[in-house]
């Protein structure tokens, strides 16, 4: 660290290796800037890193929550965790010696008063506020914007995915598939005949809604595109479990969509927004005929996703270095403007442009100033801004869980999702649960073992628990249970779970030249995430285009990415 | 690879792949002569192979190379004894066919060649299927792979349950594949034939194909492949076992009067049939007719056995024929009873008595489809009584009179002679039927309450019910429900025709047939008993097409006029027909008036106001069966328009017509066709318009 970086001024300065940053500055990079990218921790990833299994069994056993071998993870509200068989023998042993990764260890902290980070560095805050977070589950969709991304920067090689196998939701205490494209709902038998029709009918109608030019079709007034989708699927004959299968595991609605049970904090999905989403599902299937289903994985955790953009930002002239904390900002005297950051080590950096990760907090811009370095210049320290991080929706704590288990939940079937619709664990239960197994072909666990993620987004972390626990006992057979249920054999044994809520919040920074990036939240995909992501890079750079094409090699794009995917084969 | 677009064609390319093509055909011109020269010395030499592989590489399709391949297998074969060399040169010439399937794997000949390599013998199945599941996997739907798959499949002999289950796979994959449907198919019905399990089995598995189709149409009713799969599934209920007798002439029952005619070598026939149909005409003799539900063969003094009594030796000696163009099969056959003295002269009907006769059918085997289904018999079908000489009216009258006692009801086949214990389990048999056929019936009215418009689903209907219809027809319905019936589907085709318009002319033909069996239904049971005539009044009837051509055999007048029909096909039957107007219909040739030069009696044929003459193209021209077909495509071909005067005669020239009209179609307006007309018909007024009608 005590090398000085060379040279000194950047178009741009990235702070954090995070997903968002990580796009940002391979986006910027693309479009002929100098990039200066920044880690303070010594891996890539920052929030949306993967962690082996060491480090998050170490975190979960800890008494205070905090991770023991990074200094860098703030606590984490730990709900629960369970380990209801020796530990030590079972999934220890498996830890030191399969598990290379489990993926998704990301963290935010949480904008209550006196939390403070110091620059660079994220000391440990207050216990009491420490709302770590795992960021899964999260899927890209084939057709979605994380994949076009990957493909207009050249990315696709730098980055392996599996094909989700199946999806399903969980109906009368079991799994049922759901049936998204032609062949599934002609394959599945749970449906009746009209059903199918009914169904088929629908999407019929999402796809030339799609494929319509202005997005209007005979069946669908304008107006309509603004009711909740709910009503659209009632007005389409569709009974109320196909409306379940399409709200919740098709369009993915994060919350109850159930009118009657409406409270205006509830978040409603709009026709015209539940319309997009089923059109990007059956898109997304068909896309990539080596990936049977509409959703992607990166093989080896989310990390690797994160580092395919730093490479493509490599590529294009970012320069990149880790372990590099940073101990505070430079600000005009005059202007109060952003100039530039001054790392640990007490080099000054100057750039027209500065790209956060949400982690790093500004504790003030005018409060602690230091004494004049240069001309004209003044070092501001992080702290947290706390009028704009509180959030307005009430449901904004993502409750995730991940657990570890040995078997799958569907024989033969290695990676697959589950969806909870609301009551359908419980009577009371509101909440939408959802559950994504990885097994050994993601590269993250060992033959023979899986690991499920889990999460809901609710407004209170005990609601949020409650439905998790409902969700793994529904799942997995637990030996602390096993009295109270007589035919578990058939059911995976939960090994190992952890529970923990995390709470969102909205980027503090609305400074000038500084962009600050989203955190993770409760949605499966990435389109909030890349849709902010833009945002902030429009505002830095209002003139370029996001995400520039990238002409490297003269192969075909979508052929590479196709590769890419696993279960390739052709004659 | 229905539903892709198609790939760009080699010649709209840029340069640099047009110089490899280039490059390919000097390459291929290069190698082919070297090739068929060692084709013709036989020279197998090691560079010679090379050297065809290299340019079946290039084109697979060069049949002559894959000749010269199976010669060079078969010389090397023999030239080695070791086993293993053996594996080795098979080896090689599966991975041969392999390379060219890569350049094209709808090479017939590639395909046939590995055909050809595989049954020799010499090497493992198993690596056979595996290049099917890459084949397949790349077009589901290539049916050089599926017809290969069947070939693999017997030659290893895999169970017919395994290989039905590989295509519930690929129809899961995907069931817009009709090779799968149709595999499965295949398969069914022959896993049918082995069945030893009876009819619960074949019943059970059934039900289960008509559930996985449904599951098929009810997700997409716009895809046919499933619709074709059920009708052939639809066809398995409901097939008859064979074909069968379903008309004779005379009917059952019917008294024959036989006289003297004035001319002295014809017979004065006058029929009493059921329901007082009275027919009378001149011939020379009694014919005889049977109708069948199809085309058969083997119909001859033993297949049909007459009982008399007292015995008539003339009834053993009669000669069937087939009515129609085809000197083997018809659905029509006829034969004459003549009655002659020794000298074979004169007719002395004085000297006959009068008899009863039973016509029996079938009575061995013999009487076939051209599918090879033989007829079930035998049939008793007919009891008729002849009388000869004189008989006034009032004689007739009484014969009438007492046949109506006995006949309101039973009419055409007999029905009596079958046993109680076989018709017992003929019904039970339906039972099943009828019951998997309203379950269809109750799904796709299902399937039409989401889909209204639904073409294939409103047809499946049409044919559900018609199917339906069959199994209840035995048993005595109210006429008035039938007619309902028949109403209710023809009111579903006149809807089809609107949904469906380029399949209209379709629905035009079924609702023809359906309004003609209204017709029949009417004819079979009148609300009172009356005097018929010989008389069938078919005038205004909205007919496309005639058929029920069974029920209509007495019929000697029949009034078509003012429908659509465009051609006399199947009118060959109604070998009693003395006259016929088909005025105002949309005869376009002659040539669609064929099937008349076979009816014997017809003296007054109308055609006026019909279309022959006006179109340039005459679309009956090549359905017409003669060997002169080729001539008259040539004179089609060379754009003339104009009626040939040897249509004229093939058609005209062996009929005994007294009145032919003509009036209103264009050809009459040419002086050479009417020049060639006269020629052909000296005896035949003609009426060419309408002014002249009276003369």
């Amino acid at each position: 660290m005590e090398e000085r970086i060379e040279p000194s001024t950047y178009d741009v300065i990235v702070l954090g290796t995070g997903l968002p940053e990580s796009v940002l500055a391979a986006s910027i990079a693309a479009c002929g800037k100098s990039v200066l990218h920044l880690d303070c921790t010594g891996f890539y990833g920052a929030h949306w890193t993967s962690l082996s299994f060491p480090q998050i069994s170490s975190f979960a056993s800890s008494s205070n929550g905090h991770l023991p071998c990074s200094e860098y993870f703030p606590h984490h509200q730990i709900l629960s965790t369970r380990m209801p068989s020796a530990p030590d023998d079972s999934v220890e042993s498996d830890g030191n010696s399969g598990f290379q990764q489990v993926h998704g260890l990301a963290q935010q902290q949480h904008p209550d008063g006196g939390s403070v980070a110091d620059p660079g560095s994220f000391s440990p805050p207050n216990r009491s506020f420490g709302n770590g977070a795992l960021a899964g589950p999260k899927l890209a969709f084939c057709a979605g914007p994380l994949i076009d991304s990957l493909l207009r920067l050249q990315a696709e090689h730098h980055v392996k995915f599996t094909a989700v196998e199946s999806s399903y939701i969980w109906r009368d205490h079991v799994l049922a598939a759901v049936p998204a494209s032609r062949a599934e709902i002609f394959q599945d038998r749970s449906l009746s005949l009209p059903d199918k029709r009914f169904l088929m009918r629908f999407f019929k109608l999402v796809t030339d809604y799609a494929e319509s030019p202005n997005g209007t079709v005979a069946e669908l007034s304008t107006s309509d595109l603004e009711r909740p989708f709910v009503e659209i699927l009632q007005r389409q004959n569709l009974p109320p479990h196909i409306r379940d299968i399409i709200l919740y595991a098709i369009a993915l609605a994060d919350q109850d969509q159930d009118q009657e049970q409406a409270s205006d904090a509830r978040r409603v999905l709009r026709a015209k927004e539940g319309f997009a989403t089923l059109a990007l599902y059956l898109a997304s299937g068909s896309r990539f005929p080596t990936a049977p289903g509409p959703f992607l994985y990166p093989m080896y955790g989310q990390g690797d996703l994160t580092q395919a953009f730093c490479r493509c930002a490599a590529v294009c002239g970012a320069l990149q270095i880790l372990r590099m904390q940073v101990s505070g900002f430079l600000i005009d005297k005059e202007t109060k403007e952003y100039k530039g950051i001054e790392t640990a080590s007490g080099q000054h950096l100057y750039s027209g442009k500065l790209i956060t990760s949400p982690s790093f907090c500004l504790r003030s811009v005018s409060s602690t100033s230091t004494e004049d370095r240069d001309n004209g210049e003044e070092t501001a320290h992080h702290s947290f801004s706390e009028s704009t991080s509180t959030t307005t929706d009430s449901a904004n704590k993502v409750a995730r869980c991940i657990c570890i288990t040995d078997q799958s939940l569907q024989p033969g079937v290695s990676t697959l999702l589950v969806i909870f619709p609301p009551r359908c664990l419980h009577i009371r239960t509101a909440l939408v649960v959802r559950a994504l197994q990885l097994g050994s072909r993601s590269e993250i666990c060992p033959d023979g073992k899986y690991v499920v993620q889990l999460s809901t987004v609710c407004s209170n972390p005990t609601a949020g628990d409650e439905a998790l626990q409902a969700a793994v006992d529904a799942l997995f057979h637990s030996e602390s249970r096993e009295s109270q249920v007589t035919d578990t054999n058939s059911k995976p044994k939960l090994l190992w779970s952890l529970c923990y809520v995390q709470t969102m919040t909205t980027p503090w920074a609305n400074w000038g030249d500084v962009g600050m990036c989203c955190m993770p939240d409760g949605t499966l995909d990435y389109r909030t995430m890349m849709a902010q992501t833009e945002t902030v890079f429009h505002k830095l750079f209002p003139e370029q285009e996001f995400l520039p094409r990238v002409v490297v090699a003269a192969n075909n794009v979508e052929d590479g990415e196709a590769d890419e995917v696993d279960g390739v084969n052709s004659i | 690879m229905h539903g892709r677009p198609r790939q760009r064609a080699a010649g709209e390319t840029s340069g640099s792949e047009n110089d490899k093509e280039l490059a390919k055909v000097a390459e291929l011109q290069e190698l082919i002569p070297s090739i068929l020269h060692n084709h013709r010395t036989c020279c197998y030499t090691k560079e010679a192979l090379m050297q065809n592989a290299k340019l079946l590489e290039l084109n697979p399709e060069f049949y002559t190379a894959w000749n010269f391949q199976k010669r060079a297998v078969q010389h090397l074969l023999s030239s080695e004894t070791d086993e293993e060399a053996h594996k080795r040169i098979i080896k090689e010439e599966l991975d041969l066919v392999y390379r060219a399937l890569k350049v094209n794997h709808k090479s017939y000949g590639a395909w046939h060649h590995r055909k050809w390599v595989i049954a020799l013998g010499l090497s493992p199945l198993d690596s056979e299927f595996t290049l099917l599941s890459k084949v397949l996997k790349l077009d589901a739907r290539n049916f050089h792979s599926w017809d290969y798959r069947r070939f693999a499949v017997r030659m290893k002999g895999v169970p017919i349950n395994e290989e039905l289950q590989f295509t519930t796979e690929k129809i899961n994959e995907n069931f817009s594949n009709y090779s799968a449907w149709h595999n499965r198919s295949a398969l069914l019905s022959e896993l049918y034939r082995n069945e030893t399990g009876g009819k619960e089995i074949v019943q059970g598995r059934l039900e289960e194909e008509f559930d996985l189709v449904k599951n098929s149409f009810f997700t997409d009713p716009n895809d046919q492949s499933a619709w074709f799969y059920y009708s052939w599934l639809l066809g398995q209920v409901v097939a008859p076992v064979g074909p069968e007798l379903n008309g004779t002439w005379p009917p059952h029952t019917s008294e024959l009067v036989i006289e003297c005619s004035e001319e002295p070598t014809h017979l004065s026939i006058t029929c009493t049939c059921p329901l007082q149909r009275v027919t009378s005409f001149v011939s020379s003799g009694v014919p005889l007719l049977l109708s069948f539900t199809e085309a058969v063969t083997g119909v001859n003094n033993e297949t049909v056995t007459f009982h008399s009594e007292p015995e008539v030796r003339e009834l053993s000696k009669l000669s069937w024929r087939p009515v129609g163009f085809s000197q083997e099969f018809s659905q029509t056959w006829a034969t004459e009873v003549r009655f002659q003295n020794k000298d074979d002269k004169s007719l002395l009907l004085s000297e006959l008595t009068n008899f009863a006769v039973d016509i029996e059918v079938a009575v061995v085997p013999g009487i076939v489809s051209p599918g090879g289904q033989p007829m079930q018999g035998p049939v008793k079908c007919s009891k008729v009584s002849f009388h000869f000489g004189t008989t006034d009216n009032a004689a007739k009258k009484t014969i009438g009179e007492e046949l109506m006692a006995k006949q309101l009801g039973a009419i055409g086949l007999v029905e009596e002679e079958t046993s109680k214990g076989e018709n017992q389990t003929q019904i039970e048999a339906g039972a099943w039927q009828v019951k998997i056929l309203e379950t269809e019936i109750e799904s796709i009215l299902e399937l039409l309450k989401i889909e209204p418009d639904s073409k294939w689903a409103q047809l499946t209907l049409i044919r559900l019910l018609t199917a339906r219809e069959s199994f209840s027809r035995s048993r005595i319905e109210r006429p008035a429900d039938e007619v309902e019936k028949l109403q209710k589907l023809q009111g579903l085709l006149r809807q089809l025709t609107h949904i469906d318009l380029p399949h209209s002319e379709y629905y035009q033909h079924e609702q023809s047939l359906l309004i003609l069996r209204e017709v029949v239904l009417n004819l079979e049971r009148p609300k009172e008993p009356q005097h018929l005539s010989s008389l069938l009044n078919l005038r205004s009837s909205s007919l496309y097409t005639l058929g029920c051509f069974e029920h209509f055999l007495w019929v000697q007048h029949l009034d078509l006029s003012n429908n659509h029909l465009r051609s006399t096909h199947g009118f060959e039957a109604l070998q009693l027909l003395e006259n016929l107007n088909i005025s105002h219909n949309q005869i376009l040739s002659f040539t669609a008036l064929a099937p008349l030069a076979l009816l014997p009696l017809l003296r007054i044929l109308n055609i006026s106001f019909n279309e022959i003459g006006a179109h340039p193209i005459d679309t009956c021209r090549v359905l017409f069966p003669s060997n002169l077909s080729n001539h008259f495509m040539s004179q089609v071909l060379a754009g003339n328009n104009e009626v040939n005067p040897w249509e004229v005669r093939l058609v005209f020239q062996n009929m005994n017509l007294t009145d032919l009209d003509l009036t209103g179609n264009p050809v009459v307006n040419s002086s050479k066709f009417m020049k060639a007309l006269t020629a052909v018909l000296p005896s035949t007024t003609l009426h060419t318009n309408e002014s002249s009608e009276c003369k």
